[in-house]
């Protein structure tokens, strides 16, 4: 995957939430957002899948100009995984998958329920598929909406906290899912606060505090680490 | 032994007989109680019938309508434009703080008369619709703020069109969250449609006066009136809390 990021700015409410970030990534599959909580890393993770455009600046991610792509376009080349609760509660596990599938993506109901079914099975999620969203457990509504990210194939696919509203039993549940689609070859960007996680899953690192990246490189930086922020940061994480 | 559904039924029955016995003892301890004695209703039976369909009638129109003015007034109390807010906030103030006989009496003479609306009927069913407005307008609030925003967020980034957003998401949700409150709503206005009855429209609580006051048995009129009341509202609440209860498995 290719993320390129040129003096990228982004402010609410006139509050400088991200300042001047650039970024130049190549061939890297997994790349790991971490850093303090009201660092900005929701935010980076809004403006590179484009819910959200920048107050100024380029980005880049794979062949597509941020600026220039019609939204609609981007939209179905990539996946999105939120911290919780959005799966649409109404529907079953199966629609909440087959619904993008046929209305967004153009499938017929049978490519759309062959495509879903397979990888619930796959996720071994196949004893759910009947239930609605709103009565699965917390883990398992993380493991479907990961199903649901990857279910149309996306180019890449982002992660927000996915694990931030479980609890350890069921956050090692999800970790290994993600960790499966890493052995698959499969591009991501995960926001998250476990640093054991991204470790194993990541090849690449990018530490933000204060709407800035303090600190980026391979996975190694987390072993060794050079700024101060870092090396704090790190160190209350593990205390933990 | 016992099972639990026997358990429930001889525990309502028991509950029941209790309840009629203290209306019993009420009723014979009551030293200028009436002898009761419903037959000088019995000509009156296509009247009173009549009336209550036109309650039932009334009911479902004012349903529909002030579902129809509840949305129109959310839109409006939520309006960016400040004016049409403030329109909104005021008209709300006034029926969350006016009884409904004193605001139905006032809308038939203020809205009805100028307007030369003269069946009875129509007036009535605007009046109770504008009564019933802001409740409405509040049930929708309610299913609004129950959407996530993140979901919002989701569909934009799964690339649902506007259309479709509504088709598939929202409104389904929104009608979830809504028909219980809507079902309770209906029984307000079933109750509240017998203070049309202040403005001439000839739905049960107005026929059974007139028959009253031809039969001068009083009670009887009331406990009959209670009855009739009781066949729409009972069900009406019990389905209320069935649909409370199945929507809150979906949460
Ligand atoms: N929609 C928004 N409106 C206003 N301020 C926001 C909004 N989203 C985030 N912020 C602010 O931006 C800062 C960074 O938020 P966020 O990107 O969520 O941080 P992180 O994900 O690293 O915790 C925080 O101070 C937050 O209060
Ligand atoms: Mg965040």
């Amino acid at each position: 995957m290719e993320l390129k990021l040129h003096n990228v700015n982004k402010t609410y409410d006139e509050k400088d939430i991200l300042i001047d970030i650039n970024l130049d990534i190549h061939d890297e599959s997994g790349i790991a957002i971490i850093g303090p909580s009201g660092a900005g890393k929701s935010t980076l993770l809004r403006l590179l899948s484009l819910i959200e455009k920048p107050d100024s600046g380029e980005i880049h991610v794979n062949k597509y100009d941020l600026n220039e792509i019609e939204p609609e376009e981007y939209y179905k080349k990539i996946g999105f995984v939120f911290q919780a609760h959005t799966l649409f509660p109404h529907l079953t596990v199966l629609r909440n998958i087959t619904l993008i599938l046929e209305q967004v993506h153009n499938k017929t109901k049978e490519e759309a329920n062959k495509i879903a079914l397979d990888l619930l099975d796959r996720f071994e999620l196949s004893e759910h598929i009947h239930k609605r969203a709103s009565q699965l457990s917390g883990g398992q509504s993380q493991r479907v909406s990961i199903v649901r990210g990857i279910a149309i194939s996306p180019e890449v696919l982002f992660f927000d906290e996915p694990t931030s509203a479980l609890d350890p039993v069921l956050t090692q549940e999800v970790l290994s899912t993600i960790i499966k689609l890493r052995e698959e070859k499969m591009n991501f960007v995960i926001v998250t606060h476990e640093i054991l996680f991204a470790k194993k899953a990541a090849d690449f690192i990018i530490f933000m505090d204060c709407g800035k990246i303090v600190e980026m490189g391979h996975v190694d930086i987390l072993e060794n680490p050079q700024s101060k922020e870092l090396q704090n940061f790190l160190s209350n994480v593990f205390l933990w | 032994m016992i099972s639990d559904r026997q358990n429930r039924i001889l525990s309502f029955v028991a509950a029941l007989l209790i309840f009629g016995l203290f209306i019993a003892l009420i009723y014979y301890a009551f030293p200028a109680r009436a002898d009761l004695d419903f037959s000088s209703y019995y000509p009156w039976r296509n009247i009173i019938f009549k009336g209550w369909l036109l309650t039932i009638v009334v009911s479902i129109i004012v349903l529909v309508a002030s579902i129809i003015l509840g949305f129109l007034l959310y839109l409006l109390t939520n309006s960016k434009i400040l004016v049409l807010k403030y329109l909104g906030a005021i008209f709300n103030e006034i029926v969350f703080g006016s009884p409904l006989v004193v605001f139905l009496v006032i809308v038939y003479y203020f809205i009805g008369v100028p307007l030369h609306i003269n069946n009875r009927l129509i007036v009535g069913s605007i009046a109770l619709s504008l009564y019933m407005a802001p409740y409405m307008k509040n049930v929708f609030e309610g299913a609004m703020e129950s959407i996530d925003d993140m979901q919002y967020q989701a569909m934009t980034v799964f690339g649902f069109t506007t259309y479709q957003k509504y088709r598939y998401i929202i409104i389904p949700q929104l009608l979830k969250i809504i028909i219980p409150p809507l079902a309770g709503n209906l029984t307000f206005i079933v109750k509240g449609s017998s203070l049309l009855n202040f403005i001439g429209v000839p739905e049960l609580y107005n026929q059974i006066t007139t028959a009253q006051s031809n039969t001068y048995a009083v009670v009887e009129g009331y406990t009959l009136m209670l009855i009739m009341y009781l066949i729409i509202t009972i069900p009406l609440i019990r389905l209320t809390r069935s649909l409370e209860k199945k929507v809150a498995l979906w949460n």
